[in-house]
């Protein structure tokens, strides 16, 4: 055969096409599910319809606030994992989701204190809060992140600072449980939950993680290159501080949406992406947009299912993602222990 | 110089040296790890850097590649090293590590495609730096055809990278530093645990990059290897230059006692023996 009638098959990324075709049909059909199940399991029944509209109301912001909580920690995910070359890094290990759980928690705290006896919900104060929370942890790294740029001290600081910001929040929701009302809603939040959400929440978390997830994939090919590892990265162009010092930016402000919306919500971002490799392939640009849909489709489940569970009051976000999220993490570690060996 | 076969060589001497390091010191952490290092490498050229373990070869060749910081010169195609910007300087120069960090399952056409990232603003770059090169920018698709089949990996173009041998995945790496357009390029111990047969396979594809204008600086440990397939050479001993020339020079017996204590025999093949000055001093 001629040489030049050798035509070389289109496909240049890891993945046939087909794959990825039927990966996010699998995510779609998913999605559907899950949408159609948060809108109708709960107490209340539809078929009233007096009621229909402020059930479908509540469900919906409810499922909305749940869908762009994961799809941030899951795109937090794949980020640092991206950074830490290293499939089991949690969004959470920058200290970032401390920052914005205590910046919540302070928000709540000071509100209460300040709008005593007001029937006023904290809606905005607690988002807000999230938000400067993150962002106050965030520098704190970056300051440190001057001082020494590598791997190892944003691990550390990363870790002392969560370290830090989750005692300071224990001590204030110890503080907190003088008044009775204010120690439930801070627990409510350490643990997480979207039950409380409305559509304010909703429409300031969005805009936050829809940036954070277009700057995600723009360095997306960076990252593709740090799976080299940081010297090759470097040598063929990469500038790894200021990507490193990006990515934590990002990771932050992805974290402080979701924090605001779902409280501390675990297991989202460390096992969403992880779970999605083997399917969307390694490529940041094609895992990114996957994550996140999934990540988005998980948590709505994960609610649904913490609606069904039949107890006094709703089992919390953060408990059902990780009852949930640890077998299922473990059955995968299983199966990709098997695929390197066979 | 005064080797016959460096005949080319000689004439080449009076080009600019595409890489050439002067005074070169290096420091890890406070610990001087290079002292007083100098070189130069023309295109056309393998330049072997050899020495015993820890002798610093890494070190030099990392620096070189602009991963670490140095005191003294190093300059790239007549102009220094750190007046160039990160992908000017990828796009010039290529690393190849000895063992590359990469685990996950990329394919082998991705991996060579990371060598295209410091071409990624290639159209909105002015067209004069293309017209300086002399040689215009290909076509992202056809720079990875052309670096795999140079390198001939583009049979496993689908193939996933962990999955290659060990031979196969230094000629990926070697295919994605082709994929740059670097003319000089960088290796450490690029046959370190292959087998023969692959290992002069890699050398002979040294020698045709060389043949074909590439400058190519590499880290051996095999004397016999360096003798036979680099032109030039420096040795290295705790940091410090023993003697530099070519590769006939570097390796004369005065000189291989001197470094790795031990004695070398010439003659029909070459022979080395521990000599009896050598003690076990860690060094």
């Amino acid at each position: 055969m001629d040489s030049s009638t050798h035509e070389p098959p289109p496909n240049i990324g890891d993945r046939r096409p087909t794959k990825l075709f039927w990966t996010y049909g699998v995510l779609l059909g998913a999605f559907v599910a899950v949408g159609l199940a948060a809108l109708t399991v709960g107490p209340g029944s539809l078929f009233d319809p007096s009621l229909r509209d402020t059930y479908l109301e509540l469900r919906g912001a409810r499922a909305c606030s749940a869908f762009v909580a994961g799809a941030a920690l899951s795109t937090g995910g794949v980020l640092v994992q991206g950074l830490f070359r290293n499939p089991l890094a949690s969004p959470s290990i920058l200290g970032t989701t401390a920052g914005a759980s205590l910046g919540g928690q302070i928000a709540l705290v000071l509100f209460s204190a300040l709008v005593t006896r007001s029937e006023v919900a904290p809606e905005l104060v607690v988002p807000l809060g999230c938000l400067l929370g993150a962002l106050a942890s965030l520098a704190v790294l970056l300051g440190f992140m001057r001082r020494g740029n590598d791997r190892l001290v944003l691990l550390l600081t990363g870790f002392v600072l969560s370290a830090f910001f989750l005692s300071m929040g224990s001590f204030l929701t110890s503080v907190a449980q003088e008044s009775w009302e204010l120690g439930r809603a801070v627990v409510a939040f350490s643990l997480g939950s979207v039950s409380g959400a409305g559509f304010h929440q909703v429409l300031f978390a969005l805009p936050l993680v829809v940036v954070g997830g277009v700057a995600s994939f723009l360095w997306g090919r960076p990252l593709d290159l740090m799976l080299s590892g940081e010297n090759e990265a470097e040598t063929l162009g990469v500038d790894v501080k200021t990507l490193r010092r990006w990515v934590a930016a990002w990771v932050s402000v992805l974290v402080a949406a979701a924090v605001s919306l779902g409280g501390g919500v675990s297991f989202v971002g460390l096992i969403v992406p992880h779970v999605l490799r083997p399917f969307a392939g390694v490529n940041h640009r094609r895992l990114i947009p996957a994550s996140a849909f999934a990540g988005g489709t998980f948590l709505v489940a994960c609610d649904v299912v913490g609606r069904l569970i039949p107890t006094r009051s709703e089992v919390p976000l953060g408990v059902v993602t990780g009852l949930i999220g640890a077998p299922v993490f473990l059955m995968l570690l299983i199966r990709t222990a098997r695929g390197y060996d066979g | 110089m005064g080797d016959p076969s460096s005949e080319s060589a000689r004439s080449r001497s009076e080009d600019v040296p595409r890489l050439r390091a002067a005074s070169l010191r290096v420091s890890l952490g406070r610990r001087p790890v290079l002292h007083n290092i100098a070189l130069q490498v023309f295109p056309g050229e393998v330049f072997a850097v050899l020495g015993p373990n820890g002798a610093g070869k890494t070190t030099l060749l990392k620096t070189l590649a602009g991963l670490l910081p140095y005191e003294g010169q190093v300059s790239l195609e007549g102009r220094p090293l750190s007046h160039y910007d990160r992908d000017e300087r990828a796009r010039q120069l290529a690393f190849v590590p000895q063992r590359t960090e990469l685990t996950s399952a990329l394919s082998v056409r991705s991996v060579v495609a990371q060598g295209r990232y410091p071409h990624r603003h290639d159209s909105e770059r002015h067209d004069s730096e293309r017209r300086d090169s002399g040689r215009p920018s290909r076509s992202n698709r056809d720079a990875i055809d052309q670096a795999m089949r140079v390198a001939d990996v583009d049979h496993l173009e689908h193939r996933s990278f962990p999955e290659l041998s060990h031979g196969e995945r230094r000629r990926v790496l070697v295919a994605r530093a082709l994929a740059t357009e670097a003319r000089t390029l960088l290796l450490d111990e690029p046959t370190a645990s292959l087998d023969i047969g692959h290992a002069l396979d890699l050398y002979e594809l040294v020698r045709a990059l060389a043949k074909d204008n590439f400058s190519i600086v590499m880290v051996l440990h095999q004397l016999n290897d360096a003798l036979r397939f680099s032109d030039r050479a420096l040795l290295l001993q705790d940091g410090q230059e023993i003697v530099s020339g070519t590769t006939a020079e570097v390796v004369s017996p005065h000189a291989i006692e001197q470094a790795y204590q031990v004695s070398m025999k010439s003659g029909g093949a070459m022979s080395f023996h521990r000599s009896g000055r050598h003690r076990m001093n860690g060094s």
